[in-house]
């Protein structure tokens, strides 16, 4: 089980991705901001909860947790045949991380991901090199957070690189911290 | 719907990068931790409540003793309508037990899902805190701990706690450096903020003053570091001013 630590933000926000439920019991506090959660679901709803709730609720029996639609069958299908066409950042942003969560129910989703991720990441790479082009650009759009970090340090290396060719690489620089809050 | 709060201060962590840290939201957490107090308020009163609900539940079958035992005189009338009336006593017990079930069960799903709600918020504002500390480490180590050299527009979005957790951290960290200095470097004074992993090029490096220093001490000397005015000095003298902003360093290229 790949559970992150306790602290890491990034998994603390996959986790809060909605799945869909069927209700065995009558629950409160499930109702949308609005409400200001003193609306009641009645057993045999169905409702989306977060992950981190559904999971624990599944387990007692509480609900009926079911396979967030990200990674339905049919989903999945597309995924395999086309990885790098997807719009990850549509379907869902934390698609890698939501995923590994998610993987503990779903034998197939880790496979599945890894697959996915090879695939795309040799265009990140890509991309990263060529610069600014309209494929690129859209391309770039379509990644979910954990591919865009990728991205970005990919960029990072290759702009340190071209610092390198102009003798530059060594030049003291001013910390980040203290350029941006100058006052 | 719950968690709610707590999943908004998490994408505010999530805002921290390098060079940013937006204000210390307060009044954010200030609601996670109410939620969690009420959460847990409503957790006590449901198990109150369902120590007194499983007790009567346990008390049904005994009246239905009761009713029974009643009925014998009625079997001289005749056993069907014994049965129909022993039937409905039954079927009035068993939605009776079966409401109050229904009500135990529901009761323990609702006080399962607030004890997750509670973890929830309790992590959600651990990694907050814990981002927003990992934050001010990093910016006391690249300005070479000297908290007072935090820029005020910074220190303006720390709450108070924070600003004493970077002076105290700061501190902490000179007086172990004092502690351990003759012992680690005898002769030498011990400047161990300076960057390790990046090994220096030059022993000198050329530098152009763009706030004022004042003047500093090399082993050659004072200089007086005047805006404006450029200089070729020690690398291990004017590095943490490079750091901060103070002088800049110009690469001949």
């Amino acid at each position: 089980m790949a559970r992150r630590s306790y602290y890491d933000i990034d998994d603390i926000l996959a986790g809060q991705e909605r799945v869909p439920c069927v209700l065995r019991v009558d629950l409160d506090g499930l109702g949308s901001a609005g409400s200001g959660g003193t609306s009641k679901v009645h057993r045999n709803a169905r409702w989306a909860l977060p992950y981190w709730m559904a999971d624990r609720l599944n387990e007692e029996d509480y609900v009926d947790m079911e396979v967030s639609p990200v990674f339905s069958k049919r989903a999945n299908r597309m995924y395999t045949a086309s990885p790098e066409s997807m719009q990850l950042r549509a379907i869902c942003q934390y698609f890698y991380l939501f995923g590994l969560q998610l993987g503990d129910m779903v034998p197939d989703i880790p496979q599945l991901l890894r697959n996915m991720f090879m695939q795309r990441i040799i265009k990140v790479a890509r991309i990263a090199q060529q610069g600014q082009n309209v494929e690129a650009l859209d391309f770039a759009q379509s990644l979910d957070k954990t591919e865009a970090r990728m991205l970005k340090l990919c960029q990072q290396a290759q702009s340190s690189i071209s610092e390198w060719h102009k003798n530059n690489a060594y030049a003291l620089k001013r910390a980040a911290v203290t350029a941006s809050t100058a006052g | 719907m719950l968690g709610d709060e707590a999943f908004r201060l998490a994408k505010e962590a999530k805002d921290i990068t390098a060079d940013h840290i937006p204000a210390y939201n307060e009044e954010q957490v200030r609601l996670v931790t109410q939620e969690a107090r009420y959460l847990w308020m409503r957790i006590e009163e449901m198990i109150a409540g369902l120590n007194t609900a499983t007790t009567a539940a346990a008390a049904i079958p005994s009246q239905q003793r009761d009713a029974q035992s009643q009925v014998p005189g009625s079997r001289q009338l005749g056993y069907s309508q014994a049965s129909q009336v022993d039937q409905q006593h039954q079927s009035q017990q068993s939605t009776q037990r079966s409401a109050l079930q229904t009500e135990i069960e529901n009761t323990n799903a609702q006080t399962a899902l607030y004890f997750l709600t509670l973890n929830r918020n309790k992590r959600c504002l651990l990694a907050y805190h814990h981002r927003r500390a990992q934050f001010l480490r990093l910016l006391l180590w690249t300005l070479h701990l000297a908290s007072s050299m935090v820029p005020s527009s910074l220190s303006q979005r720390l709450s108070p706690e924070e600003q004493n957790y970077a002076r105290d951290y700061a501190r902490l960290n000179s007086s172990y450096r004092d502690a351990v200095e003759g012992q680690l470097c005898p002769s030498d004074s011990l400047n161990w903020t300076a960057d390790g992993e990046l090994p220096p090029r030059d022993l000198f490096i050329e530098v152009r003053v763009v706030k004022d220093c004042g003047e500093i001490v090399t082993e050659n000397g004072v200089v007086n570091l005047q805006a404006g005015t450029q200089h070729y000095l020690h690398r291990s003298d004017v590095e943490h001013l490079v750091t901060i902003g103070y002088l800049e360093h110009i690469n001949p290229s």
